[in-house]
């Protein structure tokens, strides 16, 4: 199987986010290598993330009827939403292959729904964000402060409040 | 009518012991050959299965591209006066020589309508493979 992404502890493409300066990401012989400029241990979603790729790139298809390979540019694009909007506490997103070989990220927590996709054989690149019965929109890379309003109620110590009448 | 739909556990979300399909799960098929349409989303057809005397909860085993492991595949149900009617998709009868029930809705499936099916559709039978 094609290495997708790289993954490793004792070198530089260990996934680290943890530091002040935003990681490096680099992109070299159709491999994605995720990594710190000042190393640190990874976040707590780092390594499902990357586990999950995998396993949905490994995939022979999707769909009964046809689907592509899981595309190198769509997960590069996931990656860099993810490097730009998780916080060390945000619970890792539920991740999809679309049958384009695009990727879909979606978190859904109480009454809290994001999704995202990465798709640019259909040219759809996109988050929503529910909350109750309110929804909005941005393409991925205008949508960090959209994320923002919902981070904490993403965190993985986050507990929903009973609501009083 | 009732159509119904494969669904592999790669487009679902274990909640609570459960399987949950997400969006993904009702997309449009990338065309294996030339010709084919983009905006094709494979379904079996009710009234079809009811003819053939064939239950939906069935198809997991019957299609030949579960067959590998059909405890991975659940089916979902859409009416297909939602599909028409409000979302503007086309219903087509395509018989497979492998799915004599086998049909299409075709029409565009952005995230937005994929999010509306997902909400609309309803489990028949869940993948027997428990989540992990």
């Amino acid at each position: 199987m094609r290495q997708l992404i790289g993954v490793g502890v004792d070198d530089a493409s260990t996934l680290g986010w943890e530091t002040a300066e935003p990681p490096e990401q680099v992109l070299t012989d159709r491999t994605i290598r995720l990594r710190d400029r000042k190393g640190g241990s990874p976040p707590a979603w780092a390594a499902s993330v990357v586990s999950r790729l995998e396993e949905l790139d490994a995939l022979p298809a999707v769909d009964p009827r046809g689907s592509r390979p899981l595309d190198f540019d769509d997960v590069a694009d996931a990656l860099r939403f993810l490097v730009r909007v998780m916080r060390p506490d945000t619970c890792p997103p539920w991740i999809g292959r679309l049958n384009t070989g695009g990727v879909q990220l979606s978190w859904h927590h109480g009454d809290v729904e994001v999704e995202a996709v990465f798709d640019r054989l259909r040219d759809e690149l996109e988050v929503i964000v529910v909350v109750g019965d309110r929804e909005w929109s941005e393409p991925p890379d205008k949508a960090e402060t959209l994320f923002a309003t919902v981070a904490d109620r993403l965190a993985l110590a986050y507990v929903e409040q009973p609501t009083t009448s | 009518m009732l159509v119904y739909r494969l669904i592999p556990t790669c487009n679902c979300q274990a909640i609570d012991g459960e399987w949950e399909f997400q969006s993904g799960a009702f997309d449009n098929a990338s065309p294996m050959n030339p010709g084919e349409s983009s905006e094709d989303m494979s379904v079996a057809l009710g009234d079809m299965l009811a003819v053939l005397s064939r239950f939906p909860e069935s198809l997991p085993i019957d299609a030949p591209a579960c067959a590998a492991n059909p405890d991975d595949w659940g089916v979902a149900v859409l009416a297909s006066r939602f599909l028409l009617h409000e979302e503007s998709q086309e219903l087509r009868r395509t018989p497979q020589d492998d799915e004599p029930a086998h049909g299409d809705v075709r029409g565009k499936k952005n995230l937005k309508r994929r999010r509306r099916l997902k909400k609309h559709a309803n489990w028949v039978v869940q993948p027997a493979r428990p989540p992990d």
